[in-house]
């Protein structure tokens, strides 16, 4: 036996299993190290390419760390006024309602200022699907408190960390979002580990699916790390969300559609 | 919309089919398209903005809409928009029944503002009425550019009556 041989034999075995998605540009993301947005990204362009959906999907990324996904997404996109997105996409979807339409949207937009458009979206049973990172914190502005931030969160804006008496309490959007007729589809997932990863994925691809099945408004709540406005590393983060999110924010589906 | 007055009518709308080539459709058989004004690189951004910049000149130069009544011979023009036009008319009228001269001109469209027309009045004097404190006045002033005088009624929280307007027309006739 020879090596030479031996290798060619290999070679004609080798199968490609694992590449980039062809609605992933190849191109560097401006995330963080440690960041969840680019994992995020990842997910949606896979479920994009795996229901070979890619010329027929709109997204809408408002303001905030999200709003540069047109920069890694290969599809067409707009960019929202801040908290707006919801309101772009219904208007994108009632022209074109053979499009797959979605909204990208975190936590200080969807949470926030664009509280009204995600319930009324959702209450109009909209057939749109928000992607919505929830990092507990406004990631681009440098790390203020967000409706999202924990009790006790350290913040640039809630230094001592943040009081119930002083800011209320954190919204929990799914569960709001999951009273509501209009809503089909509502599930929070995680991506701080691979198999969270995996079940954000299959999070995507329902509430893909549900659109396109004609049912109404479909949301998908991501907790996501922000090391770098968290004043942690990657690894610290990823315990964060388990040991801190979590509890606060249990991961389920709390709504979809009985087939 | 939800606070106009006056009836409004609209033209019955049909769907209509434009193929744009910026339009969100799905990125078939092209590349992406893209949607956006944000621009992080600052060159990127001047560029953008001039590009707005020119629809902004455009729609100056073409979208104004003003009318003018009565106003050949006026020498006092009231410049109103909006419901309280409607109620200067009646007063010109009542105005003009007792020889004054008076004329009226009224912005339709108060962005772009009608500054041409009212260059055009620069040697009459004016009166701007408004149901505010003068959110039209200066652009009334910028317009004349000091080379006639312009004076203000306005009324706020209520809806003035025409015999007000005349007497404001009175007293400013009364003091040429």
């Amino acid at each position: 036996m020879l090596a030479g041989s031996r290798s060619e034999n290999m070679q004609t075995q080798l199968q490609k299993v694992f590449g980039r998605p062809r609605t992933l540009r190849p191109v560097a993301t401006h995330y963080c190290p440690g960041c969840g947005h680019g994992i995020v990204a990842r997910l949606i362009a896979e479920v994009i390419d795996e229901f070979s959906i890619r010329e027929k999907t709109v997204g809408v990324a408002p303001v905030g760390c999200s709003v540069l996904l047109y920069n890694y997404l290969d599809i067409d996109m707009y960019e929202a006024a801040h908290g707006r997105a919801p309101a772009v996409a219904t208007g994108c979807k009632r022209v074109h309602p053979d499009l797959l339409v979605f909204t990208y949207q975190g936590d200080g937009d969807f949470a926030s200022i664009g509280t009204a458009e995600a319930i009324h979206a959702a209450a109009r049973g909209e057939r749109i699907t928000t992607i919505f990172i929830n990092n507990a914190i406004y990631g681009m502005t440098g790390g203020q408190m967000a409706p999202t931030t924990l009790i006790g969160q350290k913040t640039t804006t809630s230094p001592y960390g943040r009081t119930k008496e002083q800011a209320g309490f954190p919204i929990r959007m799914a569960e709001l979002l999951a009273t509501l007729d209009g809503a089909s589809f509502i599930a929070r997932v995680g991506v701080h580990t691979p198999k969270h990863i995996i079940q954000a994925k299959k999070a995507i691809e329902k509430a893909f699916s549900v659109q396109m099945n004609q049912h109404g408004y479909s949301m998908v709540e991501i907790l996501s790390q922000c090391p770098t406005d968290w004043g942690m590393s990657p690894i610290e983060a990823v315990k964060w969300v388990e040991e801190k999110m979590i509890p606060y924010y249990p991961l389920k589906t709390l709504k979809e559609p009985s087939e | 919309m939800g606070q106009m007055m006056e009836p409004v009518s609209f033209p019955k709308l049909t769907p209509q089919n434009s193929s744009k080539e910026w339009a969100l459709t799905g990125a078939k058989d092209r590349p992406a398209n893209l949607i956006k004004s944000l621009y992080l690189d600052p060159s990127a951004l001047e560029k953008h903005n001039l590009v707005i910049n020119e629809t902004i000149q455009k729609i100056k130069r073409d979208e104004v809409q003003v009318e003018t009544a009565q106003t050949d011979d006026a020498e006092i023009i009231i410049a109103a928009y909006g419901t309280i036009a409607r109620i200067a008319k009646t007063a010109i009228e009542v105005l003009r029944g007792k020889g004054l001269k008076v004329g009226l001109v009224r912005p339709i469209t108060v962005f772009p503002f009608p500054s041409k027309t009212f260059e055009e009045f620069a040697d009459r004097r004016f009166l701007v009425v408004e149901m505010n404190f003068g959110q039209m006045l200066e652009d009334v002033k910028l317009s004349l550019g000091g080379r006639t005088s312009v004076h203000f009624y306005g009324r706020t929280g209520v809806v003035p009556n025409y015999d007000e307007i005349i007497i404001e027309v009175e007293k400013l006739a009364s003091r040429k």
